[in-house]
């Protein structure tokens, strides 16, 4: 064999190994509606974890829609079969997302909901104040007090940290409210993020590591197959505490790592949680998808309160229970958030 | 199995058994003629990553990554060392990328470090080739981030550290040494590794006591498992074709096949990944 046999021999061994790709990972599975749903059908069966709370038989779902499903089955009876089961289903975290649309579970509240926004801001807070983009902080109209707006915990950090080091802003702030005799943490409109972030604002809170939650998690691919149960703990972070009176505002829009949130700081003995029952809907989803190229998402975990209440479905109850009604918001009355000032006005 | 994939085999063995490097008999000490060189290589080049992480989704992805390479040898009377530094980084797509601009697509950053140590074993005279073996210790991060929606992202990554047999074959293709053949092949037989799928599903036992401020990577480094080839099977395979330019430089084109695979989630899912690359560098000998 000469040189140039050899080399080609080289280039004739590289060519077969980059071809061989498919061969060890092994084909797509079909893009057929069949297929489509048995993975959807299976993800469920393999990974979500609420079955426990739903009075649903999930093998039922199976053996009903299945049969009516064959390789003429249309994309957008399919979604239909889709959006049945993800609507049945009723987690905040169960969702489709499609091409046809987006499917979530049917609102926990109504399209117009005032209790969930702000109103009449200038009324009850001086305006002008300093924010970023993950918080928005002012002085009541009564000095005597604070205000925080948290309107989401979203962000994730650098350096493959999990902590978005925009919410390091909750150390200025309560700098700047170290003196105040009441503060009003507004989570209404809170529909969650990353529950780093939370706990990390939380820890803020605490000078001790306190238990605040807890829960059960998928670990295998049975339906009873479930962790033990586990804790979610704050700890103290940040160099300045506050420890006079906080009231949380909530509203059933606050959700997910909103309410990991509210689970935590109402284990402090100087917050009073006022408003709406949360979302109840915490779950630690995940996304998967489909050979047709749609995408879902799906809860791997419930949550229960220290006493063991469950949270999913459920919310949390406040303290001291105000809705903000159509008719309040139309004449600039923000029912909540008077309520939390007229209590810290009370307990200051 | 692929016809071609039978041809794979039958190439492997003729590379490993010297047959396609034929030359005269009194050639075969020729391989001393590197005794105690020391050797720098800086290679770049294309890399085609394929992944099937069923945890993550049942798709495959790949996609073209742009590879660097820094290795230093030491190539000795009667052994090798070496050390090589490898990174890539790219996009991939699945079949489906195309359903929505932006989703279904992945980032993929890979970094691998490896320290090889091989004795000289035998010569196979009549092919003019040598053959080494010995051990390799190799770090790698398989890192990725899916993002199945355009605004969602989901983190996968495989760190794992593993030692295990490592083999290599030497030979000359010609008289004067002008051509020269390496092919290498490599199997960890114990890891330590890190196969975590998500941060915040199925996992929580390796997370649950993180300090989520600090780089998570690196944490969850710490809280590894050991494991064997029944769980992780990894092999990893290159051909090298030197050609020399002058008594210190020569250039050369590597071919680099790396394959692992893993089961996780109670043996539920698996994931299989293949790292092919081509490499082209400069060999500078010291």
């Amino acid at each position: 064999m000469n040189t140039r046999s050899k080399i080609i021999l080289y280039i004739l061994t590289v060519l077969t190994f980059a071809g061989c790709a498919e061969t060890f990972l092994g084909p797509d599975p079909e893009n057929s509606p069949q297929v489509n749903f048995s993975i959807f059908w299976n993800d469920f069966n393999r990974n979500y974890a609420q079955f426990p709370l739903k009075d649903l038989d999930w093998d039922s779902v199976y053996t009903f829609y299945y049969p009516e499903i064959n390789s003429n089955t249309s994309q957008s009876r399919l979604f239909s079969i889709f959006r049945e089961i993800v609507i049945n289903l009723n987690d905040m975290h169960v969702n489709l997302y499609t091409p046809l649309g987006i499917v979530s579970r049917n609102s926990a509240y109504p399209a117009a909901y005032p209790s969930m926004r702000l109103i009449n801001s200038c009324k009850y807070l001086k305006c002008g104040q300093s924010q970023n983009s993950v918080m928005e902080y002012r002085d009541c109209q009564n000095a005597d007090f604070g205000y925080i707006l948290i309107p989401s915990f979203s962000g994730d950090g650098d350096n493959l940290s999990f902590l978005d080091r925009r919410y390091d802003i909750i150390d200025n702030i309560l700098s700047c409210f170290r003196e105040k005799k009441g503060l009003i943490i507004d989570l209404r409109s809170n529909t969650g993020g990353n529950v780093f972030n939370a706990e990390y604002v939380a820890g803020r809170f605490t000078e001790e590591s306190i238990v605040y939650a807890k829960y059960k998690e998928k670990i295998g691919p049975d339906r009873n197959d479930f962790s033990e149960w586990r804790v979610s703990t704050i700890n103290p972070a940040g160099s300045q505490k506050y420890h006079n009176p906080i009231v949380l505002l909530t509203s059933r829009s606050t959700a997910s790592s909103a309410e990991m949130f509210v689970l935590a700081m109402r284990t402090l003995p100087n917050v009073t949680i006022i408003g709406d029952t949360t979302g109840g809907g915490v779950g630690s989803p995940v996304y998967r998808e489909l050979p047709n190229g749609w995408t879902f998402r799906l809860s791997t975990r419930f949550y229960s309160d220290v006493a063991g209440r469950i949270i999913e479905g459920n919310g949390i109850i406040p303290d001291i229970a105000v809705q903000t009604t159509m008719a309040d918001s139309a004449n600039g009355v923000d029912k909540i958030l008077e309520k939390g000032i007229e209590f810290l006005v009370r307990h200051k | 199995m692929c016809l071609r994939c039978n041809k794979l085999y039958a190439y492997i063995l003729v590379i490993f058994s010297g047959a396609g490097c034929l030359i005269s008999a009194q050639d075969i000490q020729e391989y001393k003629y590197n005794h105690g060189l020391h050797e720098l290589n800086l290679l770049v080049g294309l890399g085609f990553h394929s992944e099937r992480d069923q945890m993550m989704t049942p798709m495959k992805y790949s996609g073209t990554l742009i590879p660097l390479r820094l290795a230093y040898e030491y190539l000795g009377t009667q052994n090798r060392f070496g050390i090589v530094f490898n990174f890539s980084s790219g996009n991939m797509e699945s079949a489906i990328s195309n359903v929505l601009p932006g989703a279904h697509e992945a980032n993929n950053f890979n970094m691998d470090a490896s320290f090889s140590w091989a004795v000289h074993i035998t010569d196979i005279e009549k092919y003019n080739s040598a053959l080494f073996g010995g051990a390799r210790l190799a770090s790698m991060l398989n890192f990725r981030n899916y993002r199945l929606l355009i605004d969602k992202k989901q983190t996968s990554a495989e760190l794992m550290t593993g030692i295990g047999l490592y083999f290599r074959s030497e030979t000359f293709l010609t008289h004067d040494c002008t051509h020269n053949l390496i092919a290498e092949i490599s199997l960890p037989l114990i890891n330590y590794a890190v196969l975590t799928r998500r941060f915040n599903a199925n996992v929580s036992e390796k997370f649950d006591n993180l300090d989520y401020k600090e780089n998570m990577l690196m944490q969850l480094f710490a809280n590894g498992d050991i494991v064997l080839p029944d769980k992780l099977f990894l092999i990893k395979a290159e051909l090298t074709y030197f050609f020399r330019l002058s008594q210190f430089f020569r250039i050369n084109v590597v071919y680099g096949f790396q394959y692992y695979y893993f089961n996780q989630y109670k043996s539920l899912y698996r994931a299989k990944d293949i790292n092919q690359q081509i490499l082209w560098g400069i060999v500078v000998d010291l």
